[in-house]
């Protein structure tokens, strides 16, 4: 549980200013809607908390623990998400416009219709996650693992999967044209 | 190379060296040395008509007929471009003023003038075109030296019924032109044309301008390499439409210099003219291809050729033998021209 | 997709260019900043090209966005991209090589002396400037009357981008400078690179060499068949991958020996620390230093 009380939290959340809560353990805390465009959330303990819907652009959540979080329909357009655990979280339909996810792991993550236009996924451990219907047009997935992953109907042009693991991948109905497969060459 | 962190001796060696080079890659050595050798032959071959003062008189008025060409076909073919209507733009201008004159009493001065709005707008024409229809300057030029000749000859019969209008120092306004553009001034009992201090005066304000001023620079860039130097900013679409102007300004100053002299105007003057030209500024050490070459050189060309058209007279010899010569010569001044610049040029690596 | 704080001298975004129906580039993205090099690479045909033109204003992108430190812009002709900071050194240089090298410095911007008819070009101004200059780029000439032909094809690009600096270039886009040098020209030319960005300037170096990418480059933008497929830091992408990510599985036959190459000397580098390129940068700034 949070070691902040609802009283602080709200706050916290109605001061001016971007909120600074590094390291802090907010697990399980209900921020729902929140306010938190460009929190410093560094290695903070956000696990299992719900903040669907909430805003969190340029937020910097680099290290963080977001496992099993719910952040459906949630804003983190430019977000620093560097080595962030999102395993299990809900992204469904979230918005990762430009974030910045590399060496994430979002493994069994459900990005399903989530936007992840032009994201920066190198090395990213995105196995068993769910990107159907998903938007990755020119996300870079350089080196990204993608095992047992599901992109039926996900839209990947100009995507750049070079040395992606595509073990297993289920690309039912994807939209690859245009994008870089694991060996460097384009798919037609 | 030019890299190296060069100690002081070394350094000295080089100024002594570098003055040789600077001289051997002028590009007027050429014409000049053979000016002199021209020079030296007609002296020794026939001393008492070319060594008099009114022998150098009777040279240098004839160099300056062709040096005046000279001088504007220079800057223009510096600047990469050629024209071949100046003689027919020659013709013109004195069919123009002579035809003024004889048919509606128009003063020459005012004849000349409008002659002038006129061969500046023709030259203006062909700079336009050239620019637009981005064909070579040769073959434009080439396609108004027939045009205008045809339609100087064409007009002129047209409205007086001849080709030929003489009896012109009865004119209005002649006496008046005839101070600028055909007296004589007097230098040690000889008299000199007048043309020939319009040569020398050209010459110098055209040396000018390429090398002193910011035209100049463009001149040579334009010519060296049009696209480079449209990517630096210099306006070099303007630039070449005013150096056609300027060849067509330099046409009408001979045709109203040799009305005057000659007291009239033929609808044939100047014919052949631009490939004279042409030579001369050749022979002064333009490159055909632009990007490089002198005023000075092109007046040294002049001179060659003035020289060897009186020397030949001078000296007896049938004046037939006269295109043989300049043929001759302009292939030798650019095998010389060459090998002078490509000894420079190795020099200094 | 940097998390760079500053507003970057140049960003492109979402650039598209057509020609008829022809898709030369499509959804072009890709910014520089001030201090940095940015290597763009891609093979023949990738679309550089007309990369390269649209930045320097010779056309304008059919879609998209350019924006110069922030703000966009609209540039009609490459005077337009010059007045704003944006120098290009094209592959042929812009030199004219029978004209001496202060002649050349100065082309277009001439310095002049006094008013009216009697304007003068500086002739003294633009020889000593052009000299001082090019020391600065550590070359002694000796005789800047020389013409430009007379100089080795490292010192004629040294001349072109000593030239964009001198003229206040903020931002410097290189096509292809190393392109037919051999290697000790190209450690020159380098050099004048990793200076031009010491004072500040936001480079692109175009290149499909990734030795030479790899010697100076920041940051690497792979372009293919008009699509740019992200922007690399050298810890994201290596000089291997950089070539087979340019040119894909199906060329890799021809290049197998250029690979082993790599091999070769990213053995002898782990071993010594550097390679043949690092080398010729670092004999290249010795001779500076002495």
């Amino acid at each position: 549980m949070s070691d902040l009380t609802s009283a602080q939290i709200y706050d916290l959340l109605n001061r001016p200013g971007p909120l600074w809560l590094a390291c802090c353990d907010l697990s399980g805390i209900c921020l729902k809607g929140a306010n938190l465009i460009e929190a410093d959330l560094t290695e903070a303990d956000l696990s299992g908390a719900n903040l669907s819907g909430a805003n969190l652009s340029r937020a910097k959540l680099v290290g963080a623990n977001l496992r099993g979080a719910n952040l459906s329909g949630a804003e983190l357009t430019e977000a620093v998400l560097r080595q962030a655990d999102f395993s299990g979280a809900n992204l469904q339909k979230a918005n990762l416009h430009a974030s910045v996810m590399g060496s994430a792991r979002l493994k069994q993550a459900n990005l399903f219709e989530a936007n992840l236009r032009e994201t920066s996924m190198i090395k990213t451990d995105l196995t068993e996650a769910n990107l159907s219907e998903a938007n990755l047009l020119r996300a870079v997935l350089k080196e990204a693992n993608l095992q047992n992953a599901n992109l039926e109907g996900a839209h990947l042009k100009g995507a750049n999967l070079f040395e992606a693991n595509m073990d297993g991948v289920n690309l039912t109905n994807a939209h690859l044209r245009g994008a870089m497969d694991p060996d460097g060459d384009l798919y037609e | 190379m030019a890299s190296t962190t060069a100690s002081q001796p070394k350094d000295e060696r080089m100024v002594e060296a570098g003055l040789l080079k600077k001289i051997l890659s002028r590009p007027e050595l050429g014409a000049v040395g053979g000016a002199i050798l021209v020079w030296i032959i007609f002296a020794l071959v026939a001393p008492r008509g070319f060594l008099s003062l009114r022998g150098a008189s009777s040279y240098l008025e004839v160099s300056a007929q062709l040096g005046l060409l000279a001088v504007g076909v220079s800057l223009l073919m510096i600047g990469g471009e050629f024209d071949l209507s100046i003689g027919s733009l020659v013709g013109m201008a004195g069919a123009t003023m002579a035809i003024l004159a004889d048919v509606w009493g128009i003063p020459l001065y005012l004849g000349a003038a409008i002659a002038l709005v006129i061969n500046l707008s023709v030259g203006l024409v062909n700079g336009i075109l050239v620019i637009k229809t981005k064909l070579p300057s040769f073959i434009i030029t080439l396609g108004s030296l027939f045009m205008f000749r045809g339609l100087t000859i064409g007009v002129t019969r047209l409205l007086t019924g001849r080709t030929q209008i003489g009896g012109l120092a009865d004119a209005a306004g002649y006496n008046f032109m005839k101070v600028i553009f055909a007296s004589d001034i007097t230098l040690f009992g000889v008299g000199f044309p007048v043309a020939i201090f319009w040569w020398f005066g050209l010459t110098a304000l055209a040396t000018w301008v390429l090398l002193r001023t910011q035209i100049g620079n463009w001149i040579f860039g334009a010519g060296g390499d049009a696209v480079a130097a449209r990517q630096v900013g210099v306006p070099v679409s303007r630039l070449k439409i005013g150096l056609f102007m300027t060849t067509a300004f330099v046409a009408w100053l001979l045709a109203t210099i040799q009305v005057i002299t000659f007291k009239s105007a033929d609808t044939l003057r100047g014919e052949q003219q631009e490939f004279l030209a042409i030579i001369a500024v050749v022979i002064g050490g333009t490159l055909l291809t632009g990007g490089y070459g002198s005023a000075i050189g092109a007046a040294f060309g002049a001179l060659v050729f003035g020289m060897v058209k009186q020397g030949i007279v001078f000296a007896g010899v049938n004046a037939d033998w006269f295109f043989v010569f300049m043929g001759a010569m302009l292939i030798l001044a650019v095998l010389f021209n060459n090998f002078i610049r490509r000894k420079a040029e190795e020099a200094r690596k | 997709m940097s998390d760079n704080n500053k507003v970057p001298n140049i960003e492109v975004k979402n650039i598209s260019k057509y020609f008829g129906s022809v898709i030369a580039l499509q959804d072009v993205s890709m910014s520089v900043h001030a201090g940095e090099v940015m290597c763009l690479l891609g093979d023949n045909g990738a679309g550089k090209s007309t990369l390269i033109k649209a930045l320097a204003g010779v056309h304008q992108p059919s879609e998209g966005n350019y924006l110069v430190e922030g703000k966009k812009v609209l540039f009609t002709s490459p005077r337009d991209a010059l007045a704003r900071g944006i120098a290009t050194v094209y592959q042929d240089l812009a030199m004219i090589p029978l004209m001496s090298i202060a002649r050349n410095f100065f082309l277009g911007s001439e310095p002049t002396l006094g008013w009216g008819p009697f304007k003068r070009f500086d002739i003294g101004f633009a020889s000593r400037v052009a000299k001082a200059e090019m020391a600065k780029m550590g070359i002694d000439l000796r005789d800047t009357t020389q013409p430009v032909g007379t100089l080795s094809g490292g010192e004629r690009q040294s001349v072109a981008i000593a030239r964009a600096v001198y003229f206040g270039a903020k931002t410097l886009i290189l096509d292809e400078p190393t392109a037919a040098l051999g290697v000790k020209q190209a450690g020159t030319v380098l050099r004048y690179i990793a200076q031009a960005r010491a004072r500040n300037l936001a480079v692109i170096f175009i290149t499909h060499n990734p030795h030479h990418a790899y010697a100076v480059g920041d940051r690497f933008t792979i372009l293919k068949r008009g699509r740019t497929f992200g922007t690399f830091t050298k810890e994201e992408l290596s000089r291997e991958e950089m070539v087979r990510m340019m040119s894909g599985a199906d060329e890799l036959d021809a290049l197998s020996h250029e690979l082993k190459e790599f091999e070769r000397q990213d053995q002898e580098q782990a071993e010594s620390g550097m390679s043949e390129i690092d080398h010729a940068l670092a004999d290249a700034l010795d001779d500076e230093a002495s």
